[in-house]
């Protein structure tokens, strides 16, 4: 099978070659079947990328371990759903996983894009079937997965254990697609530009496919903090590591140009910046590819660094080279119909927005690179990880939040006085009596309470958006939930976005309550004995394990009682003079306000032949706070050492996951014809011609 | 068997890449006039858009009673050029649109004979 | 016709909004400001201060974790030593170098002290601070050329014998409201006149 793995690439490489060379010279010597052959040319890659996938697939279900790929990512005990996930996870196959994602998007990007297009779509087509022959040149000649090896194991070496969890079958493949997936409103863009095609009939194809990958990237990254959480006992969700931040940079530059091509939609305005966003998103994605592939800065998510780290970054600074010379070239064309006419407009706001999400990106790239700057300007060593980021981002992301409750109340064009003091007075109000409340309860940490003033202003504002949208419409006549729905449904992408702004704001209720309320402590605990913190108390009732060749698992059973501090409180003094949150008890017998309100399981395992640990964290969760117990270790005198925490408002973290994912499909659900023509027969004809 | 099947896959690739070369199937370019009208109905399509964006603004209390009807009306002038264009310069009629369209479904039927010939032989 | 149409209505403008806008955003500085300025590292515990500086420490074998995330054996030592430091009654800045002594730079998880470290915290700020005044630069500039242009006066022109497309553009949107005055007067004679749309029933 490898041999038809190695074919079907090649194959892949010769067919997007031919692609890009036909598409270029078809329309230059205007030659239309050579450009229906390079189009068909494309489509037939998804094939070549289908063929190759399966026999690296099939490869695995059939433990055919003469192939090194296989050999290394998996073995003859794993479960053979994991096979998908080890499809994956090792260089090779993620490339092979990303071109075929690649692959079938073009295809359906081609095959669904609008008649009009056609002038650009065979530059659109080039520019599809050039990245992709980036990615079948890398398969073929650098990292093949269907190497093989000269003596044949008789196991493999198995599936990296991190890897073995449900989470893992979405969460890496999101994120990749959704970074390849860039690509298609960058080709897009491109296409329109190299054939001079610069109206906006590019616009909405750019806009709708930008916001799939958006969604899939930020649904990945979402689900990856959730897993992270909840499951891998990682303490945090967001660590700012390299490799999360190489997808968070695209994701924000995603952001910025949905929300400004909007403003092109609407006004004709931004023509050139919106171009510049969706040619930096690209670069930055590639930029992510390099960084995850042998890209020199330390990382969790680390696959084996490989060689490849050069061929990438030569990639990356070619779709640079390439992107923004083509941008300087047709710049001129890309006049703004309009001019602003006032600060105080919501196309002003949607340009605020756009530099602040650039700057966190920016800042977010600058933590990055700067540990290689330090090292080649003065040959020091230097980490840059959370602290720096929390403190150099914070800021700006609360003056996003602060945008997303600003811009909304802001009309198109300008506004006047008046009309700001209607629209501002109350989320105004909210929002300084949020502030209020929390401090006259004895609320601490100010920067946190104000943050939390800023949540209530934006979540007012939008409350009062609907409001108003909707009170306008029961006076005409409509009853309270009709009237609310024709609202979201007459302009979706409008509502569609404050749905993901209100899940925006749980995200943010998340952060502050787990960045600044956090409360922890550790301890060890033998059998029978309690850990209390805050008004929880943690007995250590019983232990099992699930050992098996390959691991050495062990779970505790946990219960979790509500206390009363009133009766511990000889036991927390002490511990506060101590300077501890936290202590242990070796007595546990119940006092008598304690009452049992859960019971956890975590679960930490060790895996000798990886030399690795993995933990399953016990959570106990309200929509108030988390009760995070992760199992730091085993010891050998029977104790288990435990990191516990309580995160306040974790839950609202997960709670804006389902809400952002509502809220992209309806900004992404087609808006109906506002033609009020009777239909004609539509004329259909193809693109280039099959007439 | 694999070496056969790899093969098989590149014939079919091949085949398929040089099908619009061997067949008596003719391509043209679409034709500038059907593809600019598509344009121009797409941007007026677009204007469209805009309008009823407006006309939500306004129903839902965000844009004042003037500004609403000052922008609309440049919109719909907008509009109206656009269908102007379209309807090229014989008036507010689809004359040109029927005339392309027959022209294009006379062309497909004739491509679709001509395929079908092809099938037979 | 066409010069009945109010395309430009340029009211008053508005001179309170932009003061408004400004001091809304100087007030939120200065309470930004205020709540920053207000964080006091001695309401902590001594065992919230060991988990705020391990959380600073980076573990040196694990690849971009903090000691405090990390359940290698050494960052568990670590945690301990930092606890112990602590306990001994130094202060934070102590406890880093103590680290910093012993592992480098490195183990720090974010560049300290000034010189070149400096560059790293001074880069954000002129990120931020040059974005948005790129963003504010560029409104303004945008705000110029639209006053040099006088507003869009382009839509007037040209508009001569639209009557009936624009009657069709009203059907095809089906804006029938006699309300709308503008739409109103530009309505031509003809209106019963079969447009190009309901030829397409043929």
């Amino acid at each position: 099978m490898a041999d038809l793995g190695v074919m079907a690439l090649l194959l892949g490489l010769a067919l997007s070659a031919y692609s890009v060379i036909g598409s270029a010279i078809g329309v230059k010597i205007g030659m239309p079947a050579l450009i229906v052959s390079a189009r068909r040319a494309l489509y037939m890659t998804t094939l070549a990328a289908a063929v190759a996938s399966a026999a690296l697939i099939n490869a695995f279900v059939q433990n055919d371990f003469s192939i090194k790929y296989v050999a290394d990512h998996s073995n003859s005990v794993m479960e053979r759903a994991f096979v998908w996930v080890a499809f994956y996870s090792g260089n090779e196959g993620s490339l092979l996983y990303i071109v075929l994602a690649l692959s079938i998007m073009s295809a359906l990007a081609i095959r669904f894009a609008p008649k009009r297009m056609a002038p650009s779509m065979p530059w659109t087509i080039a520019v599809l079937a050039a990245v992709q022959l980036f990615y079948f040149f890398v398969l073929s000649f650098f990292a093949s997965p269907f190497e093989l090896l000269e003596t044949i194991p008789v196991d493999g070496r198995g599936i990296n254990p991190l890897l073995t969890h449900p989470g893992m079958f979405s969460h890496p493949p999101m994120l990749m697609g959704g970074l390849i997936a860039i690509t298609i409103p960058f080709a897009f863009a491109s296409g329109a530009l190299i054939s001079g095609n610069y109206g906006d009939d590019w616009v909405d194809v750019a806009r709708v496919s930008a916001i799939l990958s958006w969604g899939v990237l930020g649904a990945g990254l979402l689900l990856g903090a959730w897993w992270a959480y909840t499951i891998l006992g990682w303490g945090g969700y967001w660590a700012w590591d390299p490799i999360e931040n190489v997808a968070l940079m695209p994701w924000l530059v995603l952001t910025a140009f949905i929300h400004s091509i909007m403003v092109q939609k609407r006004r004709g305005m931004f023509r050139m910046w919106n171009v510049a966003l969706l040619n930096i998103a690209f670069v930055l994605a590639q930029l992510g590819m390099f960084i995850n592939r042998g890209g020199p800065v330390v990382s969790v998510h680390s696959f084996a660094s490989s060689t490849l780290g050069v061929i990438f970054l030569s990639f990356m600074l070619l779709s640079l080279v390439f992107a923004f010379g083509l941008f300087l070239w047709r710049m001129p064309q890309l006049k703004s119909e309009r001019a602003m006419e006032s600060f105080m407009s919501r196309e002003a706001s949607f340009l605020v927005n756009n530099f602040l999400l650039l700057s966190v990106m920016a800042v977010t790239l600058w933590g990055v690179v700067f540990p290689l700057f330090s090292d080649l300007a003065r040959d020091v060593s230097v980490s840059v990880s959370a602290p720096y980021f929390n403190r150099a981002n914070g800021p700006i992301l609360l003056g996003i939040v602060l945008m997303m409750g600003v811009g909304p109340l802001l009309p198109w064009r300008k506004s006047s006085a008046r009309s700001l003091k209607k629209w501002f007075i109350w989320p105004v109000a909210i929002g300084v009596l949020t502030i209020v409340v929390l401090v006259a309860f004895g609320v601490k940490r100010p920067v946190a309470i104000f943050s939390f003033g800023v949540v209530a202003f934006v979540a007012t504002s939008i409350m009062q958006e609907w409001w108003r949208g909707t009170a306008a419409r029961h006076r005409g006549g409509e009853n309270w939930a009709l009237a609310w729905w024709r609202l979201v449904n007459g302009n979706r992408p409008r509502h569609g976005g404050y749905i993901v702004h209100l899940s925006i704001l749980m995200l943010g209720l998340g952060i502050i309550g787990t960045n600044f309320y956090q409360q922890r402590t550790d301890g060890a605990l033998a059998l029978g004995e309690s850990l209390v913190i805050d008004n929880y108390r943690i007995e250590y009732v019983d232990n099992g394990n699930s050992n098996r060749p390959d691991r050495i698992a062990q779970w505790a059973d946990l219960s979790i009682y509500r206390i009363d501090t009133a009766d511990y409180a000889t036991e927390i003094s002490f511990a506060r003079a101590q300077g501890s949150d936290g202590f242990t008890l070796k007595d546990s017998t119940p006092r008598p306000n304690d009452r049992l309100i859960g019971q956890i399981q975590p679960w930490h395992g060790f895996y000798p032949d990886f030399n690795m640990a993995s933990v399953r964290s016990g959570i106990r969760s309200t929509i108030v706070e988390d009760l995070y117990v992760i199992p730091r270790d085993f010891l050998s005198d029977g104790r288990v050492s435990l990191a516990v925490s309580i995160n306040p408002l974790a839950w609202w973290l997960w709670a804006s996951g389902p809400f952002f994912i509502l809220g992209t499909m309806v900004a992404l659900w087609p808006q109906p014809a506002v033609e009020r023509r009777p239909a004609r027969s539509k004329v259909r004809t193809m693109a280039v011609g099959e007439v | 068997m694999a070496i056969a099947l790899g093969t098989l896959l590149a014939l079919i690739a091949v085949v398929v890449v040089a099908y619009p070369f061997l067949g008596s199937k003719r391509y043209r370019l679409a034709p500038e006039r059907f593809v600019n009208r598509e344009k121009l109905r797409a941007e007026r399509l677009r204007v469209y858009r805009k309008i009823s964006d407006l006309e939500a603004d306004h129903s839902s209390g965000d844009l004042t009673g003037s500004d609403f009807q000052s922008q609309r009306d440049q919109l719909r002038v907008t509009a109206a050029k656009l269908l102007r264009e379209e309807s090229g310069p014989n008036g507010p009629t689809n004359d040109r649109d029927e005339q392309l369209e027959k022209e294009i479904s006379r062309m497909r039927e004739r491509s679709a004979r001509s395929s079908g010939s092809r099938d037979q032989s | 016709m066409a010069s009945r149409l109010p395309f430009i209505v340029i009211g008053p403008r508005p001179s309170l909004s932009n003061a408004a806008a400004i001091s809304l955003l100087l007030l939120m500085l200065v309470m930004f400001a205020a709540a920053i300025g207000c964080i006091r590292e001695d309401d902590l515990t001594l065992e919230q201060r060991s988990h705020q500086l391990a959380g600073q420490l980076m573990c040196p074998v694990c690849d971009g974790q903090t000691i405090d995330a990390s359940s290698a054996q050494i960052a568990q030592d670590m945690r301990a030593k930092v606890r112990e430091l602590l306990e001994s009654g130094i202060t934070n800045a102590e406890v880093k170098d103590y680290f910093v002594v012993r592992y480098g730079e490195e183990i720090l998880a974010a560049p300290e002290g000034g010189g070149f470290n400096l560059i790293a915290w001074i880069v954000p700020f002129f990120i931020a601070f040059g974005g948005m005044a790129i963003a504010l630069l560029t409104v303004r500039n945008l705000k110029r050329s639209h006053a040099r242009s006088g507003g869009l006066a382009s839509a007037g022109t040209g508009s001569a014998g639209l009557s009936e497309y624009l009657a069709q553009v009203d059907r095809d949107l089906g804006i029938s409201d006699a309300a709308t005055a503008g739409a109103a007067k530009t309505k031509s004679p003809k209106t019963g006149d079969p447009g190009p749309g309901k030829k397409e029933a043929s």
